[in-house]
């Protein structure tokens, strides 16, 4: 008999209300789920909500380049005179386009094959892991890299680079989860009652991965919009004249000390859409940390 | 014999031997056995007998490494024929630990529509069916929408006792089907469980540690030691005349609520040692490494299963000698 | 309010008590209903107090609470702990992660309460260079070997430089005693020994507590929920459900004739040895702790609830035999309760 767990509430293994409790009592939670509604809402809306959309486009105005945040422009503009504001909210669609192509690819695939090789064990098993190992072994900014020199240069380019190796994860995560989770006695019990192999691997396993799976796709998200900064910072990402965070920031680092909101607010805005998914991802865990307590 | 007496389930010389490591682990090693419809039969053992390990076998989890089994006189020993769905329609299992044996991710009705679908009944059958099972495992309908995560331990056990009914079976392979629970909760499970074998003529293999409760619950019982039989009666006769050495050690560690009880148990026992491992079965017999009655013709060879009574057969030279001298009954 | 006080007070009422521990509630944070209410036990040297119930009824909570180890949820309300007469501060048990001095543990799994990558020696070091008196590694190392061989090892050296893995499910257990006594107990808490393991080697480990009881005078706290286990291993018994001590009797009374409600399901509920059934059971479940009933917490279950049973209180006096019951039963009162 163990201590007083049978003595607290009783956990539902579902999250529900009781689940937001838990969510809202993370520290950061609510901030990154308000962050990252607002981050949304801007790039869905950028058209409509920031001063000077066309300074999205090609756009040049020499005189009122590099100048400070001032009424007209809260965040000042840049070197060739756009509005910093409105091309950081425009850049942050460039950067959820990218999360939302590269996670799209990335998690259904990965999930898919740590399902199969976890169940099926096996040389399925071997040759799924060993791929997987291989693609995990290489850096994944060098392989991204080596990808995109050899293709041009593109956004487009960038996002199938990264796409290509972000399933690795997942299949490592859900291949190590379904190992151990096949041996449980109700996965053996839905046999026993004549499951097929899709059922068990769709709706007896699946459902059980799937909340760590989100956790992770919400910290990955935060990490694939630094990695494609990253990238733009090198040049290998967004072709002017589109905004891109990384490029702004690698652009204006040219003025630094003097300028220095031209690269610095871009900055800042990766950090704060960064942490945003961040918090969101800890709060999440919280929300379905459920399962931990019996 | 009549169809009625035909044996449901035949076991004859089973064996499985594990690959741990560098080391072979006989788990089982030669057990046979007779399953008749509606009968009970209880298989006691402590750690290392090998009883769950012949659970999950005759439950089809597993393939034997050796022997013969036949479910109504068709042999099943193959893993492939244990996977059919003819076997499945037949033996069902329930497990040990409710906490684990349902997916907290599916509710009891996703959980009891597994086996539905198998029979093949179309939607508006299966949740006739499935209001059916709740009923007769004594849950109320409203626990068809819950969670295992909301339900107690007994309720939880009461779904997986309905998850094996729901195929119709002719057998229920039951491996510590209430070690997990209180015991006001588990009076109430093998009440039910009782009743329904009544009720739908089932046969039950019902494996335990708890002599007690065996005593109450099998028509017939078999005692396990390191992967073979030692001891084997109907229950009556086997719990007023135990005659193996182990049979008596254990009954006399048995812990009882009453006088009454404590004058049935055999005389104290001093248990000495512990079970060996199953991957260093002693010579001879094996029980002798512990047996307060070892003789040197003990270490030579392992004995067969002799008669010592109606129905009634242990394997152990000492029995008839033992007898003469008054220590056994 | 009733409680039946059949028997004399237990003898050596004089002493102190080794242990009193006297109206402990505990509630978790944000939850009205304590989840335990006013439990009270005494213990004295050389007697084995068992302590027992099913899960949910806050026999591990009062267990943990002794030793120091409630979760941070756990907040205590009130209560007062006493060791061989002294009063203890709040903060030298319920939170204080270490007994108090005087207190020992022997934890239930075995396997969980051992760390698998150091040696028995290694764990044993560890508990004997906090206790005072203990200077040099030669001198620990005896009084190592001396426990061991307390708990009937026949090779303590061997044992001593084993690791966990290496040793059997018995040798575990008694291990895990020995790391008890190093803190030269005057009162020892079994947490369900044996339960993990065989039936015939538990008989063996409560053999050997029961020897250690007489040898080193020791006072027994044994938790258990094998009311078997209990009868032929205690004294005297404290039963309990649902946070409350609900009746207090010595072992022997207690099995012949239980006078709450509850216990008379409890032992109607074992299974017997002569093969007379596994009787009904208790229909219903422990009900939430919010959900419990202002008086008695049984009510809900009870088919003699009354109005009255809601304004029970927990008995004062945990020296006394008592029932905390409206409608004690009595031998006539007792059978067809439960059918």
């Amino acid at each position: 008999m163990s201590a007083p767990v049978a003595l607290l509430p009783v956990a539902a293994s579902r999250p529900g209300s009781d689940g937001w409790r838990r969510f809202v009592r993370s520290p950061g939670a609510a901030l990154g789920l308000v962050i990252v509604v607002l981050v949304v809402l801007a790039a869905l809306l950028a058209p409509v909500i920031t001063p000077y959309p066309q300074h999205a486009g090609p756009f040049v105005d020499f005189a009122h380049a590099s100048q400070p945040p001032s009424a007209g422009h809260w965040l000042g503009t840049d070197a060739v005179g756009r509005d910093l504001l409105t091309r950081i909210v425009f850049g942050y669609r460039t950067s959820l386009l990218l999360v939302v192509v590269v996670l799209s690819i990335g998690i259904p695939v990965g999930v898919l094959l740590g399902l199969v090789a976890g169940y099926y064990g096996g040389w399925v098993e071997s040759v799924i892991m060993r791929v997987t190992d291989i693609f995990l072994a290489l850096p994944p900014l060098a392989l991204v890299l080596a990808v995109t020199s050899v293709l041009t240069p593109t956004l487009v380019n960038a996002m199938i680079a990264i796409g290509a190796l972000w399933w690795t994860w997942h299949t490592r995560l859900v291949h190590g989860m379904v190992s151990g989770l096949k041996n449980e006695d109700f996965i053996e019990a839905a046999r026993r009652a004549g499951a097929s192999d899709a059922h068990l691997l769709f709706r007896e396993l699946l459902p059980n991965v799937i909340s760590t799976v989100a956790v992770k796709t919400t910290l990955d998200a935060a990490f694939v919009i630094l990695l494609g900064s990253g990238l733009s910072f090198l040049g290998l990402g967004a072709t002017p004249p589109t905004p891109d965070l990384g490029t702004m920031v690698s652009e204006g680092a040219k003025y630094l000390p003097g300028q220095w909101w031209e690269s610095v607010f871009p900055g800042l805005a990766i950090l704060l859409v960064s942490l945003g998914f961040n918090l969101l991802g800890d709060g999440l865990r919280e929300y379905f940390d459920v399962d931990v307590q019996r | 014999m009549t169809r009625q007496d035909a044996p449901l389930l035949e076991v004859q010389g089973l064996s499985k031997t594990f690959q741990v490591g560098r080391e072979q682990v006989q788990a089982l090693r030669g057990v046979d056995l007779t399953l008749r419809p509606g009968q009970i039969l209880g298989l006691a053992g402590e750690s290392g007998s090998g009883k769950s390990t012949l659970a999950r076998m005759l439950a089809g989890s597993s393939a034997p490494s050796g022997g013969d089994v036949r479910l109504e006189g068709r042999s099943v020993t193959g893993e492939r024929l244990q996977g059919e769905r003819w076997f499945k329609e037949r033996v069902q299992m329930v497990f040990q630990d409710p906490a684990t044996s349902l997916n907290p991710r599916r509710t009891v009705a996703q959980t009891l529509e597994v086996p539905l679908r198998t029979l093949g009944l179309n939607a508006a059958a299966r949740q006739s069916r499935l209001l059916e099972l709740l009923d007769l495992v004594e849950l109320g309908q409203e626990f068809a929408s819950s969670y295992p995560g909301a339900l107690s331990g007994g309720q939880k056990q009461r779904v997986a006792v309905a998850r094996a009914l729901a195929i119709e079976p002719r057998l229920i392979v039951l491996d510590e089907p209430t070690s997990a629970l209180d015991v006001s909760v588990q009076a109430k499970v093998i009440g039910l469980l009782l009743r329904l074998r009544e009720q739908l003529g089932l046969a039950y293999l019902f494996i335990s540690h708890d002599l007690s409760l065996m005593r109450n619950v099998a028509d017939e019982t078999a005692i396990l030691y390191l992967g073979r039989v030692v001891e084997q009666a109907p229950t009556r006769e086997l719990f007023a005349r135990p005659q193996h050495p182990y049979t008596r050690m254990l009954l006399s560690a048995i812990p009882v609520v009453s006088d009454e009880e404590a004058r049935l148990k055999p005389a104290h026992t001093a248990v000495v040692g512990e079970i060996p491992s199953a991957s260093r079965i002693p010579s001879g017999c094996t029980f002798h490494t512990r047996c307060p009655f070892v003789t040197e013709a003990c270490t030579r060879s392992e004995p067969d299963l002799l008669d010592v009574g109606p129905a009634h057969v242990a394997r152990c030279i000492r029995i008839p000698d033992l007898r003469a001298a008054g220590v056994l009954p | 309010m009733t409680w039946l006080t059949g028997t004399a007070p237990f003898p050596q009422t004089g002493q102190a008590p080794t242990l009193a521990l006297d109206g402990l509630s505990i509630r978790f944070a944000r939850r009205d209903v304590p989840v335990l209410d006013r439990v009270s036990l005494h213990i004295r040297r050389g007697e084995r107090v068992g302590l027992v119930g099913e899960s949910g009824c806050g026999k591990s909570l009062t267990m943990l609470a002794l030793m120091g180890l409630l979760p941070s949820g756990a907040q205590v309300l009130g209560g007062t702990l006493s060791v061989l007469g002294q009063l203890l501060a709040q903060r030298a048990w319920g939170h204080a992660r270490r007994p108090a001095p005087g207190l020992a543990m022997v934890f239930q799994q075995p396997t969980a309460a051992l760390n698998p990558v150091f040696t028995v020696g290694d764990q044993l070091l560890a508990v004997a260079r906090t206790q005072p008196k203990q200077v040099n590694k030669a001198a620990l190392t005896t009084a190592c070997l001396t426990v061991l061989e307390q708990v009937r090892l026949s090779d303590p050296r061997r044992v001593f430089s084993s690791y966990p893995f290496q040793l059997s499910g018995g040798m575990r257990q008694r291990v895990l005693i020995a790391l008890a006594l190093l803190r030269k107990p005057t009162l020892l808490i079994a947490d369900e020994p044996g339960t993990a393991l065989d039936v015939t080697i538990q008989a063996e480990i409560l053999s050997l507590l029961d020897d250690l009881v007489r040898e080193e005078h020791l006072a027994l706290l044994h938790i258990t929920h094998n009311l078997g286990v209990a009868r032929e291993t205690t004294d005297r018994v404290y039963v309990m459900y649902g946070g409350r001590v609900v009746e207090h009797a010595p072992t022997a009374e207690l099995f012949r004739s239980p006078s709450h409600p509850y216990t008379v399901g409890l032992l109607g509920s074992i299974p017997r040895l002569d093969g007379s059934g596994t009787g009904v059971g208790i229909p219903g479940t422990v009900p939430a702790v919010q959900g419990m009933p202002p008086g008695c917490r049984f009510q809900s279950r009870c088919p003699l609830a009354e109005p009255a049973c809601r304004r029970l209180e927990p008995p004062p006096d945990a020296d006394e035999a008592f029932v905390s019951c409206v409608h004690p039963l009595t031998a006539t009162t007792r059978p067809g309760l439960w059918t």
